[in-house]
């Protein structure tokens, strides 16, 4: 189907506003256009495909995404993942990932249910608490679940690194208070790194102050479309099986 | 006839928000007066939330506990003081920031069912934590029930109730009670402009919420919500046509009667704006009704919470550990610089569309100030472009990054003509399948226009008649670089037949 080049224009427009800003209010001008002409919503969607990425659009924003595989693209996340490449260094990026999965646990909520608690924050007590119990949850179980080699291995490094080798979190050196930014090695500064992705995309207010971490709309609007869909809920569940069935050829080959 | 039991649970919310405040924690020989210590502070707080004083963060609820102990003429230690605002704040440990949290008899399910509360939540428009701010807290419905229990009026009453109430108290001069009553008119209204508000971002935030039955039953027509804010406004009227009369009070009276009637235009400034939430919430809903009736079909019950991490990851672990990041990833945006081309090309071309729409608007003599475009030499762009059909003609593709390696004077001439990039991007962003027409029109497709002026020039291009041609991005080339203002991802044009 052949576009006007008026919507070619627009298009690009738009997906270059979208690069630069991530996010854009549904109540710009450029925005409304591509909320109206399904024509321009295949554009901009054709061209963030083509570097692996996703746009979609809400009540209140459009955004754009990596699709995770085969993005072309870099951010703070892929950023992290970069620094913890490394072999030895791999456990604390699994670790991170962990700690994030953990606090979107804490903040999705079904949606249906409109009750706020969810929404007004974690503290970070109370996400180390629940990293650790998870933690070791997961090493007491390591014997009786059959959980994957590949996933036991991983697990009791990342416990390791949590439970033994970080101290539980560090004072400033000029102020009475837990200082979590300029510290390392302890818990409640890694979850400040594990989050920092989270924090540098405006999705998450990261109060350092009053150790607590609150979630934005965005954030919901982000959970709502990548996880609370059946499509995505199937392709992880294939992603499981495919890596499973994988893992079986190898260890018959 | 409804059972004894009947409302029970409901009750039990109350009167336990009542019973825990102020316990469950040691302040040593405050223990005995830590309930009224919290109470008298959840008073303060609401006062300043009620006067639109934003001193309310958890200093300003040290320092207010502070002045009620010393009031008390009570001893205490900076310690003990902290431990009683987390105490009103927080259910055990502080550091957790927990919610309370009570099993209640449930007469309906005949079993018991948790209850969570807190009696300060985060004033989050007050709070202004983007710009570093640090908490300002508010009373939650359940503190400010536990405060009007307090007061003897019941929660049945509703706004109307209490308009009434207040308007009663004036008639018989009652000033200084009638001023109490005003308070709790303006806490009313700004529990009902918070509803408002609320609603207004959960329908943003999942429209399909308008749809649902129970909520349908419970809207009132935009017909039946204006009558009654006219009839409230109405009430309000009644009040102040009382005013004139102070004069004939005494001199204190009087003063009485001023403050109050200070008070009664702040409630019903108030009411006004809660008026207009409530018309434009309204308006919303039809407009999503009008404009996306489709979201009525997304009814997908999955959660990261539950399906995707309680059920599976945290049950069963993963496969490969590694999998979380195909998880996570989709998550965030990219925010690397660049690789697409042309964003400076489209910036420039903004602007022209700028002027140009600001001329239609505003004044044609501004014309003469629209940038020169730079000529356009066709002979120039064919005999560039000839070499790209030429290989594409002999090898199927013709990567771009074959650019950079052209000399510097080709690469000048690349980049003197504005429309080649124009068509560069058009290749990239969608396929074209190459036809000859049999006269060039306005509003052709400029590759179709290269296509037909490349023929003229050379007939050998006629081989590539219908053939479509593509563009991939190849990920394992970096970033071209033309010169530093110029840089484009690495893509490939290719061909391909017609299907």
């Amino acid at each position: 189907m052949p576009y006007s080049r008026e919507q070619i224009e627009d298009g690009s427009a738009l997906f270059f506003r979208l690069l630069n800003e991530q996010i854009i209010s549904i109540a710009d001008p450029l925005a409304d256009k591509y909320r109206r002409d399904g024509e321009l919503r295949n554009i901009v969607k054709t061209m963030a495909a083509e570097g692996g990425l996703h746009v979609f659009s809400t009540a209140q924003h459009i955004h754009l995404v990596s699709k995770g595989q085969g993005s072309n693209f870099a951010n703070s996340y892929t950023q992290m993942k970069e620094k913890y490449s490394g072999l030895k260094r791999k456990k604390y990026f699994y670790l991170a990932n962990i700690i994030i999965s953990i606090f979107l646990a804490e903040v999705d909520k079904e949606k249906h249910i409109r009750i706020r608690w969810e929404e007004e924050g974690v503290s970070y007590y109370k996400l180390a608490d629940k990293v650790t119990a998870i933690l070791e949850s997961w090493q007491k179980r390591q014997e009786e679940e059959n959980f994957s080699e590949e996933w036991s291995v991983a697990i009791e490094q990342v416990a390791e690194l949590w439970l033994t080798e970080f101290s539980e979190y560090k004072m400033s050196q000029t102020e009475d208070r837990v200082e979590v930014t300029r510290t390392k090695d302890n818990r409640l500064s890694f979850i400040n790194t594990a989050l920092k992705p989270l924090a540098e995309q405006s999705l998450i207010i990261d109060n350092k102050e009053e150790l607590k971490i609150i979630p934005k709309p965005v954030l919901y609007e982000r959970l709502d479309e990548l996880y609370h869909s059946q499509k995505r809920y199937k392709d992880f569940k294939n992603l499981i099986e495919k890596t499973k069935e994988e893992q079986e050829a190898k260890k018959n080959a | 006839m409804t059972d004894i039991s009947s409302g029970l649970h409901d009750r039990l919310k109350k009167t336990s928000a009542i019973s825990q405040l102020g316990r469950g924690f040691d302040v040593g020989e405050l223990n005995d007066y830590s309930h009224e210590i919290c109470l008298y502070l959840l008073l303060k707080v609401f006062r300043r939330e009620i006067n639109n004083n934003k001193n309310r963060s958890k200093n300003d609820l040290i320092e207010m506990t502070g002045h009620i102990i010393n009031e008390m003429k009570l001893e205490s230690s900076i310690e003990q003081i902290r431990r009683l605002v987390d105490g009103v704040l927080y259910s055990g440990d502080p550091k957790r920031q927990a919610p309370f949290s009570v099993m209640l008899y449930d007469e309906n399910l005949h079993s018991h069912r948790e209850f969570k509360f807190r009696y300060l939540v985060p004033d989050r428009e007050a709070s202004r934590w983007e710009e570093g701010g640090s908490t300002v807290y508010r009373l939650t419905e359940t503190a400010q029930e536990i405060i009007f229990i307090t007061r003897e009026v019941l929660e049945e009453f509703g706004f109307d109730l209490e308009q009434f109430y207040t308007l009663q108290l004036i008639k018989n001069g009652n000033f200084i009670e009638a001023k109490d009553s005003v308070s709790n008119l303006i806490a009313r209204v700004r529990n009902l402009i918070k509803k408002e508000k609320d609603r207004t971002e959960d329908i943003l935030r999942n429209p399909s919420l308008i749809f649902s039955a129970k909520e349908e039953s419970k809207r009132m027509s935009e017909g039946e919500l204006k009558e009654q804010f006219k009839e409230e406004k109405k009430v309000f009227e009644d009040m102040f046509s009382w005013q004139d009369r102070l004069e004939s009070f005494p001199t204190k009276k009087k003063k009485e009667g001023k403050l109050l009637f200070e008070e009664l235009e702040r409630a019903r400034k108030l009411h006004d704006k809660l008026a207009e939430l409530a018309i434009s919430n309204l308006s919303l809903e039809m407009e999503i009704r009008a404009d996306s009736p489709e979201l009525f079909w997304k009814t997908s019950n999955l959660s990261y919470k539950k399906d995707f991490w309680q059920n599976l990851i945290l049950k069963k672990g993963l496969p490969d550990i590694e999998l979380l990041t195909d998880l996570l990833a989709p998550l965030f945006s990219p925010t690397q610089e660049f690789i697409f081309p042309l964003d400076w090309a489209w910036a420039e071309q903004h602007l022209y569309t700028y002027i140009d729409d600001f001329i239609e608007d505003e004044e044609e003599f501004l014309e003469e100030e629209k940038p020169l475009e730079k000529e356009e030499n066709w002979n120039l762009i064919l005999e560039l472009w000839e070499g790209v059909f030429s290989q594409l003609k002999k090898e199927g593709k013709y990567p771009l990054k074959n650019l950079e390696n052209l000399s510097e004077e080709e690469k000048e001439k690349w980049l003197s003509q504005d429309k080649n990039l124009e068509l560069f991007m058009m290749f990239i962003i969608t396929d074209i399948k190459l036809e000859e027409v049999e006269k060039e029109y306005s509003g052709l497709d400029e590759r179709i226009l290269l296509y037909n002026r490349l023929i003229e020039e050379n007939d050998e291009f006629r081989e590539l008649e219908t053939k479509i041609i593509k563009s991939k991005l190849d990920n394992s080339q970096d970033l071209i670089n033309l010169d530093d203002n110029f840089r484009l991802s690495p893509y490939i044009l290719y061909l391909e037949e017609e299907k």
